[in-house]
């Protein structure tokens, strides 16, 4: 794994009472149309982004989104409306998580390569956003709605200088991305 | 100008669907609802035309070519819906 | 950076299961297409690339297609290796009919087990690009040296929810997919699973040299020119060609009436000198998530030398200033290969003839 520069962190399990007093602050008015999911995502990215002091993200930055749950909410209440009509157009579109990469690129005035990584670990998410990194770095994040709901969010850039480090432990963490980051067996799929 | 019964059944219908901060009563009958005036986007439209075609019977295609005139206000909407739902 | 070849691929489509059915298929030049009834006021019968010849329970199904598609991926040489599953509807198909619960792990898992998978597993969500999107995940992967193999596995299978989705969004048509086409009046969806085999470990006759995704969430759900234009730009850079260099395109041109309009003015920015266009939507429908796998592995079998070349029946649209080739273009090394899709999401790769 490269070596990183973690410049922005934020971590909100669950979020503290206000967060969407705080969401609608950070994001300049309260969001319409989304899902909790989303606007939980929304709340840590922004977050994430106000702790590493940059305002907008830059065109070479790449947007990471991984959950475990992701859009189920979504999925399930679609699921029940269309056994005798047709869902609602944005219910339809809540049960596809890119719609949360849209919603998050447009708020953060950015338009640029996103992914979103459904299950598996917050670890192997690091890992295959990391492998792809630019000069501009990756904003990556591991949202998840039920539990009161959670929001872990990372801007990292690589760090430059230091080629040899780590290269020799592809699956190993990196040692300064502690907490849900670290794990790389947690949720892991098992066979 | 004050919203007639039907008017107001719609405004109220636009608001939920929609998840509008705004009360049905103070939607301004003549005020454009795309863009300025509401503020309502292609995908409000869509969610809109889905939500007309459940409650009154009426299909609003978003491809057609009348669709600038027939969402141009809460008046022309209501009109349109009145004229096409099978009484 | 290592070069990154497409080992194998495999795939079942409407055309068939299999590349000798698949190209069977495509010879015929007229392909049954299936319907699906959706109820209520806007609903009615819509056209469906349905794969063929498929029973069972939906799980099973699946499980049939899953296994033979990566075994004709040589999937089974690489086991203990990344696999990346792309798709936007999971087993959403077995949960509306009660036979799945809904969670990402388990339709991972499940699938893991199918195909005996030991090695990592990952689940690509971005909708339509979800294919192209885990492609470019594995090449970073296998580009940085991390790891020498891995499958990309698109999995697109038969559910309402997609179906009624895009017909609440009004994107559907209820006749046929006309790419470019000047009656194009939307989409036509279709099913589809596809296997590519990635490898560093050996040259084989295409090689993967990259691309760029890029979303606007400006339009969540549909493509713009700028977006468009920036996709193709950087997809170029990143295989360090020049607009000149790429031979054939393969276009998202799904007969939707205003993206594909919106399509045609990007690359009439980016290619002076337009090279030859394909879309493969008329041929195999829109199969969302899967569509990047199985569309790259259609056109890798169409570009064969003996191979039929997909039919361009409907008369084109004259307005949008582009056309699609109605032969196989000659000395075709250097590939684009795009989808655009919901999410505001533009993704395109770029392979080569080795």
């Amino acid at each position: 794994m490269k070596p990183l520069r973690i410049t922005g962190r934020f971590d909100a399990m669950p979020p503290p009472a206000d967060w969407r007093e705080q969401l609608a602050m950070l994001a300049g008015g309260k969001p319409r149309r989304i899902s909790l999911w989303t606007e939980l995502g929304l709340y840590g990215a922004l977050s994430c982004m106000a702790q590493a002091g940059e305002a907008c993200l830059p065109p070479g930055a790449a947007l990471w989104l991984g959950s475990r749950r992701g859009t189920h909410v979504a999925t399930v209440s679609v699921i029940a409306q269309l056994r005798d009509e047709l869902p609602m157009p944005l219910s339809f579109l809540q049960t596809q998580p890119s719609q949360s990469l849209a919603i998050l690129g447009a708020q953060l005035g950015w338009v640029g390569s996103a992914c979103f990584v459904a299950g598996g670990s917050p670890a192997a998410l690091l890992q295959l956003a990391t492998a792809r990194m630019g000069e501009a770095g990756v904003l990556l994040g591991w949202v998840d709605d039920m539990d009161g709901g959670s929001s872990h969010w990372l801007r990292l850039y690589p760090e430059a200088g230091d080629g040899g480090r780590a290269a020799s432990e592809p699956n190993a963490a990196h040692p300064m991305v502690d907490g849900i980051w670290s794990d790389l067996g947690a949720g892991r799929v098992k066979c | 100008m004050a919203l007639d019964q039907q008017e107001l059944e719609l405004a109220k219908l636009i608001v939920s669907a929609l998840n509008l901060d705004v009360a049905a009563a103070e939607i301004e009958p003549d005020a454009p609802l795309y863009g300025e005036g509401l503020g309502l986007d292609s995908i409000d439209i869509l969610e809109l035309s889905l939500a007309i075609s459940k409650t009154y019977g009426v299909q609003i295609k978003s491809d057609s070519a009348d669709n600038t005139k027939i969402f141009s206000s809460l008046r022309s909407l209501n009109q349109h819906i009145q004229q096409h739902s099978a009484s | 950076m290592k070069p990154v070849y497409l080992a194998d691929f495999g795939l079942a489509c409407s055309l068939g299961r299999g590349k000798p059915e698949v190209l069977a298929g495509l010879r015929q030049r007229s392909q049954p297409v299936a319907t699906r009834h959706l109820p209520g006021m806007m609903g009615g019968d819509f056209p469906y690339h349905a794969i063929p010849g498929s029973a069972g329970d939906w799980n099973e199904r699946a499980r049939e297609l899953v296994r033979r598609v990566s075994e004709e991926a040589g999937g089974g040489l690489i086991r203990n290796s990344p696999l990346f599953i792309a798709t936007s509807s999971f087993d959403i198909g077995a949960a509306e009919r009660g036979e799945a619960d809904i969670a990402y792990d388990l339709f991972a898992a499940k699938v893991a087990d199918w195909l005996a998978w030991t090695g990592p597993v990952h689940v690509i969500s971005t909708a339509c690009t979800s294919s192209l999107n885990a492609l470019l995940a594995a090449h970073a992967l296998l580009a940085s040296g991390e790891v020498e193999d891995a499958l990309v596995l698109g999995i697109e299978l038969d559910n309402r929810l997609t179906l009624a989705g895009f017909a609440a969004l009004q994107l559907l048509s209820t006749t046929t997919s006309q790419p470019f086409g000047l009656h194009r009046d939307g989409l036509v969806l279709g099913e589809a699973v596809a296997a590519l085999r990635l490898t560093t470990g050996a040259a084989s006759r295409w090689r993967l040299l990259g691309g760029a995704h890029v979303v606007d969430g400006t339009q969540p759900t549909g493509a713009t020119p700028s977006a468009v234009v920036a996709m193709h730009r950087q997809a170029l850079a990143a295989a360090g060609l020049g607009a000149g260099e790429i031979d054939l395109i393969k276009v998202q041109a799904a007969g939707s009436p205003v993206n594909d309009g919106v399509e045609a003015q990007g690359l009439r920015e980016v290619y002076a000198d337009m090279p030859p266009l394909v879309s493969l939507k008329a041929s195999v429908g829109h199969a969302m998530g899967a569509s990047g796998a199985v569309e790259l592995a259609l056109l890798a079998c169409c570009l064969d030398a003996d191979a039929a070349w997909p039919a361009c029946r409907d008369a084109l649209d004259e307005a949008l200033g582009v056309t699609l080739a109605t032969v196989r273009p000659e000395g075709v090394r250097r590939v684009m290969a795009t989808i655009l899709g919901f999410g505001g999401s533009h993704a395109s790769v770029v392979l080569e003839r080795t």
